[in-house]
Parts: C-alpha cells; sequence; structure tokens
C-alpha cells in the first residue's frame, strides 16, 4: 500500500480513492454540484444574451401593464 | 453564386452573368431573401413579444382560412400568454364533444386542452370555399417550405401588379414568390389590419415579420431551449477538448523529453 509515501494533502485526496463506496459517492455528489453550479451560470449568461425577448421578460411587462 | 458575393462583385465594377437554366427560375418561385430576424444567430431566444403579436395576426387574419391543427391552446401558456389568458381564449371557442353516459354528442366550452379550431370542417370544404384551392394547415409550415419565415415573410409582402406578358387566371394573384407565379390567395396583410395592444406601429411588413416569426416558433417550438442546450453544449465540449489536449501532452511528455542518441562502434573493420 501507498500510505507511508502520502504527505497531508495527498493522504487527504486518497480518502475518496481508497474505498470503491466513498470514490463513486464522491463523483456522484461532485457531478451534481458541478451541475447546479453549471447551470445556474450559464442561465444567467442566457437570460442576459436575450434580456427582454424571453417570456418571463414579457410576461412581467404584461403585469406591470394590467396592475396600472 | 449568392446574392450577396454577386452585388459585392459588382460593388467593385465586375458584372458577374446570370447562371442559364433550362427553365425559368420565377416559374418555381423567387427564392426568397434571408432576412436579419433577431432570433438568428446562435445565442438569441424568439422575441416572446413578437410571438405574442404574431399570433394575434393569425388569429385576427389567418385563421379565417388556415387551420393549425397540431398547435393546442396550451401550447401558448409560458410562451404568449399566461394561463388564465389561455384558458379565456379557449373558452370562447365552442367543441363537438361526446358521447357521453348516454350516448349524446354536445357542445362545450373549449378547454386549454383542446387544439386550435379549423375554418373548414375538413379538406374538400374548404377547397370549396377558396375556388378550390385548399389553404395549408400552419402548424408546421415553416418547416415545409423552402426559405423557412424567410419564405413566409416574402409571399406575404411580395402581391405586386403582374408584370407584362404574364396573364393572371380570374380568382388568382400575382406573387412571385410562390411556385408558378399565381396564388389563389389574395394579399391579406395591409398597414392597421390588426389592433397592436403593446403599441407597435401595425404596418403591413411589421405584422408579417410577427406572424412569420410565430409561424416559425409553431414549427419549431424547442428553439429557445436547443438553442440554450447548445450553448451548454459548446461550454462542455471545450473544456473537455481542452482537457484531451493536456492528457495527450502529459502522455507524450515522457516519449518527447527522451533522447536517443546512437554511438557507432569504435572497432570496425575497415575493407
Amino acid at each position: 500500500m501507498y500510505d507511508g509515501a502520502f504527505d497531508s494533502v495527498h493522504w487527504r485526496i486518497a480518502v475518496f480513492v481508497k474505498r470503491s463506496s466513498a470514490f463513486t459517492a464522491s463523483i456522484v455528489v461532485s457531478a451534481f454540484a458541478f451541475e447546479v453550479a453549471f447551470d445556474t451560470v450559464t442561465d444567467r449568461i442566457w437570460d442576459t444574451l436575450n434580456h427582454g425577448r424571453q417570456w418571463k421578460d414579457l410576461k412581467a411587462r404584461l403585469e406591470a401593464a394590467s396592475d396600472e | 453564386m449568392n446574392v450577396s458575393a454577386r452585388s459585392a462583385l459588382s460593388r467593385l465594377g465586375l458584372e458577374v452573368g446570370e447562371h442559364a437554366h433550362a427553365f425559368s427560375t420565377p416559374d418555381h418561385g423567387l427564392h426568397p431573401v434571408h432576412y436579419p430576424w433577431d432570433h438568428n444567430g446562435a445565442f438569441a431566444t424568439y422575441d416572446h413579444a413578437a410571438l405574442r403579436r404574431g399570433y394575434q395576426v393569425y388569429k385576427d387574419v389567418c385563421s379565417a382560412c388556415h387551420s393549425m391543427s397540431r398547435i393546442a391552446w396550451r401550447n401558448l401558456i409560458g410562451v404568449t400568454h399566461t394561463e388564465a389568458e389561455v384558458k379565456a381564449m379557449a373558452a370562447e371557442t365552442t367543441y363537438y364533444d361526446g358521447p357521453d353516459a348516454e350516448g349524446e354528442m354536445h357542445e362545450r366550452p373549449g378547454k386549454a386542452s383542446d387544439y386550435f379550431p379549423s375554418p373548414y370542417i375538413n379538406d374538400d370544404a374548404a377547397r370549396a370555399a377558396n375556388a378550390g384551392a385548399l389553404p395549408p394547415d400552419l402548424s408546421c409550415i415553416a418547416r415545409a417550405r423552402h426559405g423557412e419565415e424567410n419564405y413566409i415573410f416574402s409571399l406575404l409582402t411580395g402581391y405586386y401588379d403582374a408584370p407584362a406578358g404574364v396573364t393572371v387566371r380570374d380568382g388568382l394573384h400575382y406573387n412571385p414568390y410562390f411556385p408558378g407565379g399565381t396564388i389563389g390567395m389574395a394579399q391579406v396583410l395591409f398597414d392597421g389590419v390588426v389592433d397592436y395592444e403593446d403599441g407597435t406601429p401595425n404596418t403591413a411588413s411589421q405584422l408579417a415579420r410577427d406572424v412569420s416569426t410565430f409561424l416559425a416558433w409553431a414549427s419549431y417550438p424547442e428553439f429557445d431551449e436547443r438553442k440554450k442546450m447548445g450553448m451548454k453544449f459548446m461550454i462542455i465540449t471545450t473544456g473537455l477538448f481542452g482537457l484531451s489536449v493536456w492528457w495527450k501532452r502529459f502522455k507524450w511528455s515522457y516519449i518527447k523529453s527522451q533522447r536517443l542518441v546512437v554511438q557507432p562502434p569504435t572497432h570496425i573493420r575497415k575493407v
């Protein structure tokens, strides 16, 4: 085993790699977290590029018009 | 040669002749201009305010003759109208439904799940009412015509007096964008035939633009979502491409950093 050769940083990474269960769980959790973060950022970029054109913008204008 | 290249050459003083065709291209319909739609481009959604106005044009003008039988009222929710508006609009139409538990047919107000009502009960009735010409269903018309919304816009704004030498039969109208040059449909979009609620100028070309956008949406309802997925796909694949480049360099670094030196043997027998 590699244990003796690992310094503290490598040892912390190795926790996620040594056991298959921890390895799988870390992949699933990080994929989930990445997708949430990626979608949040790209949706915000998309809404900026299409500002005023989408249904949510039109709906806000309609509601503002009906409130008057 | 396309139009822009030819006009660019003619600006340089170079005239480029037309191709010789064995047939006359106007007989097959003029190719529509590629208009700069504001939903063109990789990152642009439809302008939903234009879709809402386009629905109004379809409802007030086109739907007198053209069905849109594949589009349901519910498809407008979250695209052009709110749920309450859609339910109110659907309820204005009467639908023939049944049979109920007693086997009776009955009439009822429309629901959001109903499809758009058709102006004629079947295609034969539609032909009989339009001098033999069938007004096509507009549900997928942008997909079904070369040039898509460009064609629809060109056709709607393309009514002219027939040039000398072209005879137009009774009941037909000259339109160079329609294959054959004469079309059963008369010009329907004129300045001011539809009143917009949002104060947009209701010129004929504005009406044509909005209804063309609406019909394009009807053909491609997944348009906005597809483009957004496309943007995300390109970002992810760019990252993966960068990783694959790094991986290749990583694997090849061992090979590329080796140096092979050939030392010829020193004791070679001279002959």
